[in-house]
């Protein structure tokens, strides 16, 4: 497989605390990595070794391609206007001197910013100032972007801009973006890595993770004794749980396709007059990553 | 280097005068000079005109004022030879920088690296450009900011001289106001790296500001730094005032190896750290 930027065994130790314990990575070219975790799990750790920021104690990381970061704690300089500060970024990008002032308007336009190149950061509103960190990051047209947390603390319209920005760029370029917010993450990603106390405990694409050739839950009325369901060659688990009235179904996708195992299931529950209020096909990124984290925590 | 390192440089140098605290020192330091050299141009001119119904030459004049002191009690001619013909007004004015301009170099520098991190700034610039070229600009940028603040704090007290003290060569005057500003940067060099050195151990602005100007205090009354690095007495410092290259040679090589030695461990500290 081609990646843009892979890491391997990346190690990071604060005095006695040990941050990353050896987090490899493997970033496909072009689309949306999704890096997820909780507070303090290495995101913005990993992403300052992959900027430069942070040293690694060991491991090492290749990228293959121009890479611009938006770091999540970073500033602009006071008093100096947001279009000059891309200029000179963009100077330090390498954009040829005639170009810079063009390159600078291109990204506030990008980021939807293009009437306040005018403004002084620290006078932008928190989402303003959040779309030009990703502006700068978007300067001398990189090809691998990582963006941490560019949607913490904004409102759902500005995160849904930057989602949408996101996706658009993701189409050229390989955007890596971390979060812990699990329905943004779902809704843009397709490569999924989870990182928990500093050790990567999934990574791959994000059907595999919510196993969405594989699964389906049938949410049903009355219950019904999965047992009643039968055995078919494809069928690798079936679950009920009572509580929430949820048949849980795992198949092996080889043998067969969603659409039969939707068919097949829908028609014996219609044959035993059990009426179904919802079909989930995989399961929630959520329960996937609570799974993951709280597995090797005996949670 | 890469094609990056004048645009940083540039931006350096206009960074340190869009700072508020800059200019607040800026403002202070000339403030502080020129009521010196005032007072030092004032005290010469009453006395001058005293010495001058006493019948008494220039060259007693300096011995007067007592700035070959140390010269004498060197017993060196050479130095009291050299003293004797500069003017008054640049020993006074090439002592008052020597002494005071360390401070104003450590209250310009002692954030140039602490704050940044601390405000993290720095982090737009630490994936486009080497960490190296980064430090050495910010040192490159501060020797330049500090040249400019004192060529400037000169050439105000020089003019001034040459109204209010009769009998005055501007033209002897000046070339020795710039003989000893040239040669101060070099001394002041040291101090600019000092400052930077503090400013990439601490993270607290603050905490740099408080630790290195203890410490330069200290430099400047411990027996074995006054040697080197206290403009008080110094051993080296003799060697700016007389026309032996040999000697000033070695005055100014002291100081661009303390100036390396600061730099270095200060590029160490800040190729190696987390920002």
């Amino acid at each position: 497989m081609d990646y843009a930027l892979t890491t391997d065994m990346l190690v990071k130790h604060y005095g006695r605390k040990t941050t990353l314990q050896g987090v490899s990575m493997h970033v496909p070219r072009t689309g949306v990595y999704g890096f997820l975790g909780v507070n303090g799990a290495g995101k913005t750790t990993t992403f300052g070794i992959l900027a430069g920021f942070i040293k690694a104690n060991s491991g090492t990381f290749v990228r293959s391609g121009t890479l611009s970061v938006m770091p999540q704690d970073a500033r602009f300089f006071r008093g100096r206007k947001a279009a000059n500060q891309l200029e000179f970024l963009a100077a330090l990008s390498s954009v040829a001197p005639q170009l810079r002032k063009k390159e600078a308007l291109r990204v506030l336009e990008q980021v939807g910013l293009a009437d306040k190149g005018h403004v002084s950061p620290e006078k932008m509103s928190h989402g303003m100032y959040k779309r030009l960190g990703i502006a700068q990051a978007l300067l001398g047209n990189p090809d691998i972007l990582l963006l941490d947390e560019p949607t913490a603390g904004l409102d759902p319209e500005s995160a849904f801009q930057i989602r949408t920005l996101v996706t658009e760029l993701a189409v050229s370029k390989t955007v890596v973006i971390s979060s812990h917010n699990l329905h943004e993450i779902s809704e843009i990603s397709q490569t999924i890595g989870i990182i928990h106390e500093g050790r990567m405990r999934f990574e791959g694409p994000l059907e595999e993770l919510t196993k969405t050739g594989s699964r389906v839950e049938f949410h049903i009325t009355p219950s019904l004794d999965p047992a009643r369901i039968g055995e078919y060659p494809w069928l690798l688990e079936k679950t009920y749980a009572a509580d929430t009235q949820v048949l849980s179904v795992s198949f092996d996708p080889e043998q067969a396709s969603l659409e039969e195992v939707n068919w097949t299931i829908s028609e014996l529950l219609h044959r035993h007059q059990v009426g179904v209020r919802q079909i989930v096909v995989g399961t929630p990124l959520e329960e996937s990553f609570l799974e993951l984290v709280g597995k090797k925590e005996g949670v | 280097m890469q094609h990056t390192f004048p645009i940083l440089l540039k931006d350096q140098i206009l960074n340190s005068w869009r700072s508020k605290k800059a200019v607040l020192f800026l403002i202070l330091y000339l403030s502080v000079f020129l009521l010196l050299a005032l007072g030092f141009i004032h005290i010469q001119a009453r006395i001058l005109e005293q010495f001058e119904q006493q019948g008494i030459t220039q060259t007693q004049q300096n011995l007067a004022f007592g700035f070959a002191k140390n010269a004498l009690r060197s017993q060196n001619n050479q130095v009291i030879d050299f003293l004797i013909n500069v003017p008054f007004i640049n020993l006074a004015l090439f002592l008052v920088t020597i002494f005071g301009t360390p401070l104003l170099v450590m209250l310009l520098n002692y954030d140039k690296i602490a704050q940044e991190v601390y405000d993290g700034t720095l982090r737009y610039l630490l994936f486009r450009v080497s960490r190296f070229q980064l430090y050495l600009t910010k040192f490159l940028g501060s020797l330049v900011e500090c040249a400019l603040i004192t060529l400037v704090a000169l050439l105000f007290a020089l003019v001034w001289a040459s109204f209010q003290l009769k009998g005055l060569d501007f033209g002897v005057t000046l070339a020795y106001g710039i003989r000893f500003w040239a040669i101060g940067q070099v001394f002041l060099s040291v101090f600019v790296a000092f400052a930077m050195m503090f400013s990439t151990f601490f993270k607290k602005p603050f905490t740099a500001l408080i630790v290195g100007a203890t410490v330069l205090f200290l430099l400047f009354i411990l027996p074995f730094w006054i040697d080197y690095l206290s403009p008080y007495d110094v051993k080296y410092l003799t060697g700016l005032f007389y026309n032996n290259s040999l000697e000033l040679a070695e005055t100014l090589g002291v100081y661009v190896l303390f100036t390396i030695l600061f730099w270095l461990i200060g590029w160490w500290n800040f190729s190696r750290k987390d920002l």
